[in-house]
């Protein structure tokens, strides 16, 4: 049996999608491998109750470390591959065999007292209806990827859908007005379980995408033209995209990450132009479907 | 010399209510008619007679003297703080064992308290304990239960409240009791998991005990070792709880602390005194005593996870 530690070092969103890597080789190769992993400190609450892992030493010299990359991103734009092929591809590649992919979607395994337990919402707030989870901020890094007319969803479906607010508070997530708020309130366990207990949720390509990905829940993904969409989009997702509607991005993404960097800025320079197509009402209307079409009810 | 001679049997017999039939006996001696009343009555209250099985003689010098049970125990009831806590100690002596209907009434409350909280296992590791003890499962939540039938709490407090069985436990047993609520609930703990919190909590006080009650409660979130030094309230407890930590030095940190604000009749309970993985305080009880022999009055239970209980003299 062959000992693997495979290791990614990027962020939370990142790292959580490439847990289908290891799903996929145990799928395809029962019983053959025994697969543990090395990620950023916090992360490995991604992994808990994983049934692929198993406790490896560093130093063990049977051990073949790994580290897992999605090298498939670069031609993304042609390709049409899906992030969620991209780890198995690239782990396939480096054990030169081949590894069938089974799901676009990764891994979250909650327990059961995780999943039967209250929801942190009511933990904190005594809320005990239903909720769609709002993810309105950045990251630092990724200042292109904010939208904003989150307030006005909230406002327009305000009666109909309780919004909880989340985010980290060392990222930009300026509040919202009439949502639960639950930001700098959840650790990563906190927040799969925040999720599994959510209607939907509203967010950018970001973790709380890949969150919904893993558990296979409704998403409206406020993505704009950054990133190929087919790299990032789900078929359980309302992925409102403008990728050939702005010359900067006329096919692929402009994959840059830092609003500076943006050249067809409006605003005065605060809102990208594939961000500013995105209204409001688009928004409202993707969530509304999930109702309309019966995956959700009031 | 005035005296009371009391005599109770347990006949064996059940009446049509199913209590057990008790036949009383008494003469006194330089008592009035009103005073032997008197004396009767408190000694059916004070000792509970009817719940000992046999035959058991109290000399009572009359009321507001001292009494002497056979087995030894004296019971002054012209002294306040001696009174509860003897009180207390010579009821409980007959409560450290497996009752029946109090065990219905401590499952009931957990039940209830699962349907609310389907993900919470406490319920199951507790049907374990029974399944594993039979009628000799005894743990503290009984003894909450068969305190409330004849005692009343003004201020308590817990380290380690958890979701708040326990807390909501003493709140059923003193509803069903028709006692009054506390005064003052401060619950200790953490609260850092990501499953419990003090919102859970008052929703579960509230389901169990209702009447707006959880408005009472006072958390105090931390590291218990800092946050109850910290503490210096107006009052003193009639219960404690200390269910927090189990590492040995934490546990002992604990019970120093809560020393203080312990009332005079009050009582300190230990948890998890047993030698069961996860438990196993034991240790820690004991050198707990030391040097505090007299200060208490001293009950423990081995059975399932264990308990212990300092009644402050």
């Amino acid at each position: 049996m062959q000992k693997l530690i495979l290791s990614n070092p990027l962020s939370p969103g990142d790292i959580l999608i490439s847990t289908s890597a290891f799903r996929d080789l145990h799928l395809a190769y029962p019983g053959q491998y025994l697969t543990d992993f090395r990620v950023p400190s916090g992360c490995e609450q991604i992994f808990e109750n994983n049934p692929y892992i198993t406790k490896i030493d560093d130093n063990d010299p049977e051990a073949r470390h790994i580290r897992l990359d999605y090298s498939e991103i670069h031609r993304s734009g042609v390709s049409g591959r899906a992030f969620a092929e991209a780890h198995t591809m690239d782990l396939a590649k480096n054990l030169g065999i081949e590894i069938p992919i089974t799901k676009l979607s990764p891994d979250i395994f909650l327990s059961e007292t995780e999943k039967n337990w209250p929801n942190p919402v009511m933990l904190e707030h005594g809320y005990t209806g239903e909720y769609w989870l709002i993810n309105s901020g950045i990251k630092s890094d990724y200042t292109l990827k904010r939208w904003h007319r989150h307030q006005l969803v909230v406002d327009e479906l305000q009666g109909k859908i309780q919004f909880v607010q989340i985010g980290q508070l060392e990222h930009d997530h300026p509040p919202l007005k009439n949502v639960i708020d639950m930001r700098g309130k959840t650790t990563l366990r906190q927040l799969f379980r925040l999720s599994y207990h959510a209607q939907g949720a509203i967010s950018a390509v970001s973790l709380q995408m890949v969150i919904m990905m893993a558990l296979e829940k409704p998403c409206v993904v406020i993505a704009g033209a950054r990133e190929g969409c087919r790299w990032q989009i789900y078929p359980k997702h309302r992925f409102l995209y403008t990728n050939g509607c702005v010359p900067c991005a006329p096919h692929d993404g402009c994959w840059k990450s830092k609003l500076k960097d943006c050249v067809n800025l409006l605003d005065y320079g605060k809102v990208p132009l594939c961000m500013e197509l995105i209204k409001a009402r688009h928004v409202v209307d993707a969530i509304m479907s999930y109702y309309q079409g019966g995956v959700c009810a009031f | 010399m005035r005296f009371l001679n009391f005599t109770a049997v347990d006949t064996g017999k059940i009446d049509s209510n199913g209590k057990p039939i008790i036949e009383y006996t008494q003469h006194g001696e330089g008592l009035s008619g009103k005073e032997k009343e008197a004396a009767t009555r408190w000694l059916l209250q004070e000792i509970t007679m009817p719940m000992i099985p046999g035959k058991i003689k109290v000399d009572c010098l009359g009321v507001g003297g001292t009494a002497l049970l056979n087995d030894g125990r004296v019971i002054n009831p012209t002294d306040e703080k001696q009174t509860r806590s003897l009180r207390i100690y010579n009821y409980l002596q007959d409560k450290m064992r497996h009752d029946p209907c109090t065990n219905v009434r401590v499952f009931d409350v957990m039940k209830k308290l699962k349907a609310l909280n389907p993900g919470d296992t406490y319920l199951e590791a507790y049907e374990g304990h029974y399944q594993r003890n039979g009628d000799k499962f005894l743990d503290y939540y009984h003894i909450l239960h068969e305190l409330a039938k004849k005692f009343s709490f003004d201020h308590v407090m817990e380290i380690g409240c958890r979701t708040g069985i326990s807390i909501c436990q003493l709140l059923s047993a003193l509803k069903d009791n028709g006692r009054e609520m506390p005064k003052t609930i401060d619950l200790f703990d953490v609260f850092n998991d990501g499953f419990i919190s003090p919102m859970l909590v008052k929703i579960n006080v509230n389901h169990i005990a209702g009447g707006g009650i959880s408005q009472e409660i006072k958390f105090h979130m931390g590291d218990s070792k800092k946050t109850v030094p910290e503490f210096k309230p107006d009052y003193k407890m009639s219960w404690i709880l200390v269910d927090g930590s189990h590492d040995r030095k934490d546990a002992m940190a604990d019970l120093l602390n809560v020393e203080p604000l312990v009332a005079d009749g009050g009582i300190i309970c230990f948890d998890d005194i047993s030698p069961e993985p996860e438990c196993n305080l034991y240790p820690v009880w004991q050198e707990f005593k030391k040097g505090r022999e007299d200060k208490y009055y001293w009950l423990e239970s081995m059975n399932a996870k264990g308990f212990a209980l300092a009644i402050c003299r």
